[in-house]
This record gives C-alpha cells, structure tokens and sequence, in this order.
C-alpha cells in the first residue's frame, strides 16, 4: 500500500466526475489517502460553495480516506510552513502531508507548493493525481 | 492540449524508435509483443499517436484522458476553494 495526502482539488473532482484521474485515485485500492481535520472542514465549505451533495462528500470521507488530525492550530501551521507555500493559505495542505507520514502529496495546484523544498525537507513528493496513478503503473 | 498542436497523427516505427530513443528492432519487438499498439497496413507498420502519448504527455493516453476531465472543472474548483482558505 502507498499512502498519499490529497489536496482538497482531488476529492472535489472526484464528486463532479466519476470519469477522471481524481475518482480512479481515491477508488485505488493499493492507496491509503488521507486528508486533515483542517481540510474536511474546509471541504464541507466547499461542497456547499459548489452545491455539490454534502452526502455525497461524508460518504467518501467515511469510506475511502483516513482523516488526521493536526496538532498545530492554522496560524501556528503558517508560521511553520510558510517557506513551503506561495500562498499561505495553502500551508495546511502541508502540514497534514508532514502529520500523515506520507510520501506522496496529490494536489492539482503544484504551482503553488515550493516542491523542492518539501521533497528535500520532508522527503514528499508532489504530482497531479494523473501524474501519481502513471507513477504506480511503473512500479 | 495536443489536438491544438500540428503533429501527425500516426507514426511508423522508425519515426517511434526516434521518439522513444529506441531501436527500430526494440519498436517492432514492442509491436509483437502487444505493447506499443500498430496497424499493419500491407507490409508496413503505422503507430497511431495515442501508442505514444507517454512520450508526448508523460502519461498514458487513459490516463491523460481523465485527467483531462478533471481539468473541465478545475478552474472554478480552485477558486472556491482559494476563497473558503481565505476565511478559514
């Protein structure tokens, strides 16, 4: 099993279309993927901005993703994380892939993640969920 | 993305062993073997461009595919989500 942190872009494309990269990710069953607290709250913001079906986001929550919980609050986060991110707003999405002790952070935003500094530091890699199922298929 | 690009949209092998940094016998090897999809048209090999999509996208051309569907709605995703962060 691969254990992969994903960006809150991932789990909403997989809401709007069972056809793309997103929705064969989170339905991979050789990958753990795990979301924060920080983020869940964040998703049931967007589901609501989106009106996408809030059922629809609790039942994958409950059934394909691990929810970790952070131990820092957000402001302690962007301190922390703020040389990882361009937009600080986006340092949470860090944080969790650091908490989770994964080696894959997915996320459709990779211009916004300083990728060789989060590699380098922490040794997580960041890829497009297309990019990340390619990868598995090499292996 | 490569449908707005002028590439042809089939290859013979010698032009697929150039693209991969292959041998023409590595390509045919391929094409025996079921890996690199061929028409065989006559005596002659064509390779259609989504055989080679790795080379051009890094990724298979399914999986190009769907992320490409994923990038329909990516836009509007991301800006809700940039503006919930805001007030977080």
């Amino acid at each position: 099993m691969i254990n992969a942190f994903l960006d809150s872009d991932v789990i909403i494309s997989s809401l709007i279309s069972i056809l793309g990269a997103s929705y064969q990710l989170i339905n991979n069953k050789n990958i753990n993927c795990f979301i924060s607290n920080i983020s869940y709250k964040e998703l049931l913001l967007v589901v609501k901005r989106l009106n996408i079906d809030e059922k629809k986001l609790k039942a994958v929550v409950k059934e394909k993703l691990k929810i970790v919980k952070l131990s820092q609050n957000l402001k302690q986060i962007k301190l922390n994380y703020k040389n990882c991110v361009k937009d600080l707003n986006d340092a949470h999405i860090v944080a969790g892939a650091v908490e989770s002790k994964v080696n894959f952070l997915i996320t459709f935003n990779l211009k916004d993640f300083e990728i060789n500094r989060i590699k380098e530091k922490y040794n997580i890699k960041i890829m497009s969920p297309g990019t990340f199922l390619q990868f598995l298929r090499s292996k | 993305m490569l449908n707005q690009i002028n590439i042809p949209q089939t290859y013979t092998p010698e032009q697929v062993a150039s693209i991969l940094q292959l041998t023409k016998n590595t390509v045919y090897d391929l094409i025996g073997r079921g890996e690199i999809i061929a028409k065989k048209i006559g005596k002659v090999y064509r390779i259609p461009v989504t055989s080679v999509y790795f080379a051009l996208t890094g990724m298979d051309y399914d999986l190009y595919l769907s992320e490409k569907e994923d990038f329909k709605n990516l836009d509007r995703v991301e800006k809700a989500i940039k503006e919930v962060r805001k007030n977080l």
